[in-house]
């Protein structure tokens, strides 16, 4: 079982959305971090096919990403879908299943097990319309489960559900990937802190990072630092270092940053995680968005 | 005292718990469909509007031939006016996955969306073919204008509307495509009303210009037609 992306690049006119990215999968969750246009989305639209590469292949044990047999074995949840509006869970289920080449007993049997699966056998009748986004997202993954496929694409998976949802879908996540490739995007760092076997960081359309999560935050290990310290100062740390988190104690201001060397004589080194490391790629690009 | 055997033996044992079966039951490999039974499976997901339409056509047709049997000219009047209703139906029906957002899920399945919109093509064609040749031989048989010329003022309407419609739906995004077409229809069954009503223009004037929308209607179609089945990214505008 072997998903090869080999040297794709995609562009959008003179934008390069992703830049000749080369990864090998096999089984395991992978976590996709990267602020938003870091080329994410379009490299998981390139995987499931909806988009050509401009250069480079993506197959999975040497089946082309454009053939039926790809298809066949893949289940995608975008990040944005409609839905027919006269549709309810169980014809929308029943309809993607046809799509899938499911055969009409079989997908029935499936549908009411995925829809329990994802807590909403008992809306199974009811429509689409009338749903929470969170109750439109377990559906969405409930469809992309239809087939069991052996690669599972999800763009923003738990985008939308509660804390105990995303706990029970994380968990359901990571048995699956016992046996299938699983890639998951979300901006939820702890949901990928908890179930990505590797980790992979893409910025500017490229990977910067690909690892275990030992592996990842080894890059920031021991530069990670909290402090509480008064305003002045803290305005003047603000500027000098990438700052992950501050808040307000009393007259001071607590702050926790990343920078190579201790940046106050009180400062003392904190353990880094995953969110410290999105933190110090990505805030700067946010704060430029923004 | 076979079966008191087997009965005692349950009895005294208990089974083992299954081990692996969903993995092994879910292992066991079933036939998919083929294309021709998707396309089948597809016809009750056409929603009941197209069928409606189809049959008011038809249902019109043949009452205005009963209720105003000597103004033959009514019924031309009433099923060019209703043809277009049936092209816009029939086009948003084909671009409903672009409405409304399903075109990401669809386009990964097994029978990708050039796949599922071929199979709504296919089931609209034959359904549409069926209601336009018998509108066309009610209107050959029972007003002046002869076969040739009912087909000429049935399908001028159908493929510029048609056409119209479709590449409004592959640029315009959601409802707002759908009431621009309605517009569009809306528009055509007005000219077509006020051409044979007003008689503005001499009969082979009008059979000229019919003649050329047709030909028209018809080139936008099939253009539009095979964006929508080889498009994807260049088509849908999907973007990072």
């Amino acid at each position: 079982m072997e998903l090869r992306i080999d040297r794709v690049t995609k562009n959008y006119g003179s934008k390069i959305a992703c830049d000749r990215l080369s990864i090998t999968f096999g089984k395991g969750v992978y976590g996709l971090l990267g602020a938003n246009g870091a080329g994410k989305t379009t490299l998981m639209r390139m995987m499931c096919g909806i988009l050509n590469p401009t250069s480079g292949t993506i197959s999975y044990d040497g089946v082309d990403v454009s053939c039926e047999e790809y298809r066949d074995v893949l289940g995608y949840l975008p990040q944005d879908f409609g839905y027919y509006p006269e549709f309810t869970a169980q014809d929308f289920m029943m309809y993607i299943a046809a799509l899938k080449g499911i055969p009409k007993s079989k997908a029935k049997v499936k549908t009411e097990e995925l829809l329990e699966m994802v807590s909403l056998k008992n809306e199974a009748k009811k429509k689409i319309k009338t749903f929470s986004g969170g109750m439109k997202q377990r559906l969405g993954i409930a469809q992309a489960m239809l087939n069991d496929p052996k690669i599972l694409v999800l763009d923003e998976p738990t985008a939308g559900l509660d804390p105990k949802e995303r706990v029970r879908f994380r968990n359901i996540i990571s048995r699956m990937g016992a046996d299938r490739i699983i890639l998951l995007s979300t901006h939820i760092v702890s949901d990928i802190e908890h179930i990505a076997n590797t980790i992979l960081v893409m910025k500017n359309g490229q990977l910067i990072h690909e690892g275990s999560l030992e592996e990842i935050i080894a890059v920031i290990r021991g530069k990670v630092w909290e402090c509480t310290v008064p305003q002045k100062i803290s305005d003047e740390l603000t500027v000098k270092y990438p700052i992950i988190n501050t808040r307000n104690v009393g007259d001071e201001v607590f702050l926790r940053l990343v920078c190579d060397e201790k940046p106050c004589d009180d400062a003392v080194n904190a353990d880094a995680t995953l969110e410290d490391l999105y933190l110090y790629y990505f805030s700067e690009e946010e704060n430029d968005k923004s | 005292m076979r079966f008191n055997l087997k009965k005692e033996l349950r009895e005294a044992f208990t089974p083992p718990e299954p081990n692996g079966r969903d993995g092994f039951l879910a292992a066991i490999p079933y036939p998919k469909l083929t294309y021709r039974e998707f396309v089948l499976s597809q016809i009750c997901y056409i929603r009941k509007r197209i069928w409606f339409v189809s049959l008011l056509i038809l249902l019109a047709g043949v009452g205005a031939v009963y209720i105003v049997p000597d103004s033959s000219m009514v019924l031309v009047w009433i099923i060019s006016a209703l043809i277009p209703l049936l092209a816009v139906l029939t086009a948003a029906e084909i671009s409903r996955s672009d409405i409304f957002g399903m075109f990401e899920i669809e386009a990964v399945c097994r029978f990708a969306l050039p796949q599922v919109i071929g199979a709504r093509m296919i089931i609209l064609g034959i359904c549409n073919f069926a209601v336009i040749a018998a509108a066309t031989a009610v209107l050959g048989i029972f007003s002046p204008l002869g076969i040739a010329k009912s087909a000429l003022y049935i399908l001028t309407p159908y493929v510029s509307v048609n056409g119209i419609s479709l590449a409004i739906f592959g640029r315009v995004n959601g409802q707002d495509g759908v009431y621009l077409s309605v517009a569009a229809a809306f528009a055509v069954s007005l000219a077509g009303v006020i051409l044979f009503g007003k008689e503005l223009y001499d009969e082979r004037m009008t059979n000229v210009l019919m003649m050329a929308v047709c030909v028209a209607g018809t080139v936008l179609m099939t253009v539009q037609i095979k964006k929508l089945l080889v498009g994807k990214d260049n088509y849908y505008g999907i973007k990072d």
